[in-house]
Order: C-alpha cells, then structure tokens, then sequence
C-alpha cells in the first residue's frame, strides 16, 4: 500500500524538478522568448483593435453627420469589422492584467454583456425609454462611464465588495451595436433599425434623433480611449505594464498567461456564451444578437486562444508555449496542437447564424454547437495540463471572473 | 489530496512521534465535495471529480449566478424582466464570490443584504411588501433608501476586559410611495454564503428531526426545533433547511424566491411579481415573460449551489486549533453547531451522495434571545428563533470577502464578537466563553479561523 501510494507521488516530484531549468537559452526555446512574443502579439492586436475601432469612428462620424442609407451601411461594416481583431483580445482577459484589474481594468465597459437596451434608447412597447430619450441626462464620455456597470459578473468590488445597483450595462461594442442595428425582435435577420432614428426633420422615425447620434458618438470615443490605454500598457520599450510583465519571473508570468486562456476555453467561452443558450433556445441569447455576428465572436475567442498558444499573429509567428510544451513532452504537445485544431475547426464549423443553429435542441446544428462546447472543455482540461509538464505546478483553469 | 494525506499521517505515525488524541481534525469539511483552496476563489469552485455533463451545468450555472438581468422588453428575452423594483441585478452582487455580505459603514449605500418588511401581525408591510427594494428600472420610484445607523453596548469578560458591540439599524429615506405602517418592523439580513448547499439539501430530513429537542427533554438548557416550510413544487410540508430562519425548504425554492424578492424576475414557482396593489407604477412596467425566468435558467443556477465545493480545513494538527475545538464542544456550543453529519446515498450527484460531512449546524430553529431578535416570524420560526448557520468555511471570510462580519445583520465584526452576542438558548454556552481565560479564547478563535 504504502509503495503504491509513493510511486504516485514520485513521478510528480520528478517533473517539478526537470521543469525549473528549461528557461536556459541553449536548451531549445527560452521561456523569456516565449512571453516576449505574447507581448508582442498582444501589442499587435490591441493596435489592431484600435485601428479599427478609429476606422469605425470615422465612418460614425461620418453617419451622424448624414444620416442615409449608404453612411448607416458603412458604419455597421465598420463594426464588423472592428470585431475581428478585438475578439481575439479576450485571450488577455482573467489574470487581472491591464483590461480586467480590478482598479481601472475596461473589459466591463468596453464589452460588457447583456445589453441593458432599454436603459439606453427607446425598445418595443416603450418608445421614450432610455438615456437617449431622457433629456436630463447629459450626454458625455464621463456621464455614459458613470451610468455603466460590468456585466458578466464584472462585480465592481471596492474594499469589502460592493456594486452599484443603479447602474447598468450602456457602454462598449454592444452599445453601438444596439444603436446601429437597433433591437432584434425578429426571428429572421438582425435588428432593423433605420437610418432614419438618426434625423431630426420630418423624416425622423424616433425621437432625439440628434441625442441618438451624440450617444453613438460619446460610446465610440468612450471605446476608442479605453483601447489607446490598452496599446499604451503593452507598448514596447516604455515604462509600462509590459515592462513589468517582461520584467517578472517568466514562470509567473507564464502562469496567467495559460491559466487566461483555459478560463477563455472553458468557463467564458464554452459554457458562457456557448452552452447556456443551448439549454435556453432563445435565439437572442448571443453575445452579437442585434447584428447576429455571435458566430465571428465565438471563432476569435476560439482564435485568440490559438495564438497564444502558438505565438501566432495575422500570418506572423514567434516562440510559443506550444513549442514549449513539446520540448518538456511531446505527448502533450502533439495532443495540444490536435486540440487547438481540432477546436478551432469545430467553431469554424458551427452554423450560421448562430441564433438559427441553437433554438432546437438535439437538431443537427445544435448537436454541432453542443460537439464544439465539448471540445472547448477538452481543450481547457489539455491546457490544464500545461501546468505540470512545464513545472509551474497546478494552474486554475476554471474561474472565470 | 485524500491519497497523500493519508500518507503523510501514516508517515507521521511511522517515526514514532507521540500520538495526540485527537491527532488531527478531518479536513474534508464537505466528504468528496472538498476543495483545497485557501485563496480568494476559496468559495467559488466546483466539487471535484464530476462528469462532463455535471461540469457544463456547473459553468452554465456560474454564468447565470453571475450575469446581470435587464430590464424588459430586450432583445435578449431569456435574460430580461429585471425589476421593476430590485435589490440587485444578479445573484453575484450580493453573494459577492459566492461568499458573504455585509451592512454598510455609516454614510454608505446598503449593497450586499436587504431589509425585510412586515408588520406586528407577522404580515408583509401593506404599501412595501415583504422586502424592501431600494433600486428601480428607469421610469419606476424606487421603494427608499436604506440609512444605517450603529447603535453600541458595552460588556465586560469575566477577567475583566472590556468590549464593545455594535449593531446595525436602518431607517428608509426618500421613500417612493408613500409612508410605512406605523408598526413597521426592518429586519436587516446579509447574503449568505452559497457554498455546500448541495450537502445540507442531501442531509436526510429524518436525521434533522432526530436532532430535535422542543422540550428540551434532556434539560441541557437547548431546544432545537426544525422549521417546516411549504414547499411549492411537491405541493407539501417539508424541513426547512434554508435562509436565516430556515424558511425554504430546497434550493431550487430558495433561489426562486431570491430570484423574485432580490432581482424582481418571476417564476414557476413565484409566479406573482412583487408589486403590491399600491405600487401602480411598478404593476403597469413592462414585464420580460410570463414567468420571466425559464425552468432551465433556475435548473442551473439551482446546481451551481449543490455543486460549490466546501473549502477543505486548515491547520487541522495545530494544538492550538484542537485545544479550541475541545473547548467549543465543553461550551455546549457543538450542541446546536453540530460537527458532523451524513448525507444520503442517492443524492441528485454522485459527489453529493453518502459523504460525512462537517457543517457545524444541526439546520435547527433556536431561540436566540432578545438581543439578537429580529421580532419577524417565518414559516413556523418565531420572532427570537434563528437556524443555526453553518460554521464551515468561516475562516477564510476575510480572504475571501475582504469583511469579517459575522450574524444574520453581519453586526459582529470578529468570532468573539459573534459568541457574546449569542443569548436565549445560548445563553450558558455564551456565558462560559465569557469566563474564559485569554488563553482559552483566543483557542477558540482559532478553532473558527481553521474551519
């Protein structure tokens, strides 16, 4: 009994004491490249994210100054497109870096989740609704950051921890989204908001019209800035958050980096915005429902969390941890680059759109979403084990926060 | 974890160290359903172990503990219907960490409890209802806001030191519509913790009820009765396990009922929303369903509390921490915080099932004394009597919570704060703690601080 129970320890203590020195530069890939390139990466998206929410912000601007049906086309495309790049940002998320600390972090703003649409403009049923309508509310970048609360358990915890209740989700990509495309009460299609909620002569469709496009300006710039504080922390060569993380023990620094993006896999990704609309088969259970670009926010979460593991950027590649792991175990390294792919095929597979694909429980397409929501989890569990096989101990995949 | 400790004692035993009786205590507090985390997420991680389809409902349940609801109609309908009068607008923002509120200092806003609401005749408050709801949907007045004030007592330990204790009452300004009975009573309540549900649910009703003493027979001075509750879905009367004053019977109820009382969101099973005929202007708001919260969305949220893992004991060879867990059981005090108790075999989760657990309460109703009275009946618990909180977990609240308040008010804000508030029932157990030696206290302090 007692050698049994020492063989299963023995093995444990052998790895820890091989992982220690692996970061030695003349044996394979050095830890410290390794979280160079995740900085790297993590620069060259967040600017990417910004270029494109500025290119968003022009053809806003461009929008509410004429409203028409070609400016409010170019705008959502604008929106579209500025997705792309900042989804995959969400793989940064879940260590208390510089988008979600808890003193200053601006996930909760800048994508926060549901929507409280009513609290914003006018919805079904309630056509003077929301701060859009509310003509004693200023409308400013700091009154819209006051009125907003995090979602997706973005509890705001002072000393002690506390929220405020009386604020509510109005700020971020979503925002936009809801005043560009308006609610989607529809089962086929987006929202269908007209141009025409943006004019104040004769043709105007809503009221505040001007308000509208003020807000839709003010959560645009709001956005903008909480991104240029992004790029600045992880600029290259300035006194900044990337210094320090560069600066830091690479084993620690390695830890939040996979602990981040098990948490992106499993918790946040798989089970948040996947399985709980599987079980809820409401087709505006999506993140993206009022453009229902949902399927495009799922693939970059999926993507981001490839990148990281493998160093890659937009065709660009570096140092990884998968090259890493492989060094320390093959094993684990073929069965990671299997679940990364594997993965990443399985979103690229789900049906589109995505509020289509969920509403039926145990069809084809659901049973799709459910496989992918699976793989998500294994591919969680095989980041778990990152952990062990580099020596950095157990790392938490499990908590998002 | 359980493999290597049994090692570790028998190694221990091995090299002929002496053995103290009780060499150690169990740290597996909820059996299988342990979690050896001493940090932050002390509070918030899953049982160990489950199956693939047991994980995803966990997630999913985390996900809607933690999601805001918003207000109706939204375009996302599952998650909308917040309101119109709420307390929060999630589960998270009072069970912050899935771990404990706490009242307000002076001049600040009450965000992790609530204030319930009734009159003399033990009914809801006419205008208010049952539950005070400081915050509304835009369009809505919002039923007041909730001013704390400190009231304080002084007392003296049998070796002569002095305390102070302090405790919480609220008056309600800017009240929305119109004034309170004149025999209002405010009885101010903390989130509780929402870890090792799934344990207390799976305790046999029967072994509850064996603990039972309403004559006190035994003339130990302590009673114990079990509150019987109505339980909605089986249409019958059950044990009341949950709440302060054990007034619901499963989870699945008390989440529902938290659902409407705390965030305004409707229910199979509290299908009625919680304006009063003098609320006009919260009845005519726009409701998000009929109910507004679907089955499955309480299914989950319902299994993430069965299924929070209880954090495991610490320090548990510490003379120290044993010393004061002899003398917490010399002081009666075990009587009532019962060490251990055993679930049943066919629990609703494999991990759930058959396990010998150690939540230091015996789920019982007792007369706590006028000092800690909150004056409010509930169920079949009368104005005095308070179900015996579970002590597991306690000590890591400042880590967890960043707060040390203890009581259903969180009036007490160290473990010997809580001990001396104790009366009624407790009275002679209290009184013991009091005459103890600094020694012996601070034992026993120690004892909580490892649970």
């Amino acid at each position: 009994m007692l050698q049994k129970k020492l063989l299963y320890i023995l093995p444990l203590t052998l790895v820890a004491c091989s992982g220690g020195d692996d970061d030695d530069d003349n044996v394979g890939t050095s830890r410290q490249a390794v979280i160079a390139r995740y900085a790297e990466v993590v620069h060259t998206s967040y600017s990417a994210s910004l270029t494109t929410a500025q290119a968003m912000k022009v053809a806003i601007d461009a929008f509410v100054a004429a409203p028409s049906e070609a400016t409010h086309m170019a705008a959502k495309q604008a929106w579209l497109d500025a997705r792309v790049p900042y989804g995959q940002t969400e793989a940064y998320r879940f260590y208390d870096g510089p988008i979600d600390n808890p003193t200053d972090g601006p996930e909760g703003q800048l994508n926060a989740w549901p929507l409280d649409e009513a609290y914003i403009d006018y919805v079904e049923g309630s056509t003077l609704a929301g701060i859009v309508n509310d003509t004693s509310i200023d409308i400013s970048k700091a009154r819209l950051s006051s009125l907003n609360e995090g979602g997706e358990g973005d509890v705001v915890m002072r000393d002690g921890g506390a929220f405020d209740a009386e604020a509510a989700v109005s700020t971020g990509y979503h925002a936009i989204e809801f005043l560009l495309w308006g609610q989607d009460r529809n089962a086929n299609g987006p929202g269908q908001r007209a141009y025409t909620d943006f004019l104040t002569d004769a043709n105007a469709t809503a009221p505040n019209g001007d308000r509208r496009g003020q807000y839709l300006v003010a959560v645009t710039e709001l956005l903008i800035d909480d991104l240029t504080a992004m790029v600045d922390a992880w600029a290259p060569d300035a006194a900044n958050y990337r210094a320090d993380f560069e600066a830091a023990d690479p084993d620690e620094s390695l830890k939040k980096i996979i602990g981040a993006v098990g948490i992106l896999s499993k918790g946040e990704l798989a089970a948040e915005r996947m399985d709980v609309a599987l079980d809820t088969n409401d087709q505006e259970d999506e993140h993206s429902c009022f453009s229902d670009n949902t399927h495009v926010d799922i693939q970059m979460n999926a993507m981001g969390v490839d990148n990281v593991l493998r160093g890659n950027w937009a065709g660009t590649s570096g140092a990884s941890i998968l090259d890493l792991v492989t060094e320390a175990d093959a094993t684990l390294g073929a069965d990671l680059d299997a679940a990364l792919s594997a993965t990443q095929a399985a979103v690229d597979g789900i049906p589109v759109p995505f509020d289509q694909a969920i509403v039926t429980r145990d069809s084809a397409d659901w049973t799709k979403v459910s496989d992918a929501v699976n793989l998500l989890f294994d591919q969680g569990d095989k980041i778990a084990e990152i952990g062990p096989a580099l020596g950095l101990g157990n790392i938490s995949v499990e908590l998002p926060e | 974890m359980r493999r290597a400790l049994g090692l570790l004692l028998l190694v221990g035993a091995c090299s002929g160290e002496e053995p103290a009786a009780p060499a150690a205590a169990d740290p597996y507090s909820g059996g299988a359903a342990t979690v050896f985390d001493d940090g932050p997420d002390a509070y918030s991680r899953n049982a160990p172990g489950l199956e693939r389809d047991a994980e995803r409902t966990f997630f999913k349940g985390r996900a809607l503990f933690r999601d805001p609801w918003v207000t109706a109609p939204a375009s996302t309908e599952t998650r909308d219907g917040l309101g119109p009068l709420f307390n929060a607008r999630s589960c998270e923002q009072c069970h912050v960490r899935d771990g404990r509120g706490q009242p307000p200092a002076l001049g600040e806003p009450m965000e992790t409890m609530l204030l319930r609401l009734s009159v003399s005749s033990g009914e809801p408050e006419p205008t208010y209802g049952g539950q005070l709801q400081p915050y509304a949907v835009l369009g809505v007045p919002a039923e007041g806001t909730p001013v704390v004030a400190y009231e304080t007592t002084d007392g003296t330990y049998g070796d002569g030191t002095a305390y102070t204790l302090q405790k919480p009452t609220f008056t309600i300004d800017a009240l929305g519509y119109g004034p309170l009975a004149d025999d209002v009573l405010v009885s101010p309540r903390v989130a509780p913790v929402v870890y090792g549900l799934g344990l207390l649910e799976a305790v046999p009703a029967e072994d509850i009820y064996a603990l039972e003493d309403p004559d006190d027979a035994d003339g130990d001075g302590i009673s114990g009765r079990a509150n019987v509750a109505y339980d909605r879905e089986r249409d019958t009367m059950a044990l009341g396990r949950f709440g302060w004053k054990g007034g619901q019977p499963t989870i699945r109820q008390q989440s529902a009922a938290a659902f409407l009382g705390d965030i305004g969101i409707t229910s199979s099973l509290f299908a009625d929303g919680e304006c009063t005929a003098a609320q006009a202007p919260c009845s005519d708001a726009i409701s998000g369903g009929d109910p507004e919260l679907l089955d499955v969305i309480l299914d989950n949220v319902t299994d993430y509390g069965r299924l929070l893992a209880v954090p495991a004991r610490r320090d548990v060879d510490d003379p120290q921490v044993l010393r004061g867990e002899a003398l917490f059981t010399e002081a009666g005090c075990a009587a009532c915080h019962v060490a251990t108790l055993t679930t049943h075999e066919d629990a609703d989760f494999a991990v759930l099932a058959g396990q010998t657990i150690h939540p230091y309460s015996d789920l019982l109703l007792h007369d706590m004394g006028p000092g800690l009275a909150d004056d409010r009946p509930e169920a079949m618990a009368s104005g005095t009597e308070w179900r015996t909180p579970p002590l597991w977990g306690i000590g890591l609240l400042e880590t967890v919570n960043r707060h040390t308040k203890l009581l259903h008010d969180g009036r007490a804000a160290t473990f010997e704060e809580a001990i001396l508030w104790h009366g009624g029932e407790a009275e002679t157990s209290k009184e013991v703690f009091r005459n103890l030696g600094v020694d012996d206290r601070a034992a026993i302090v120690s004892f909580l601080g490892s649970l």
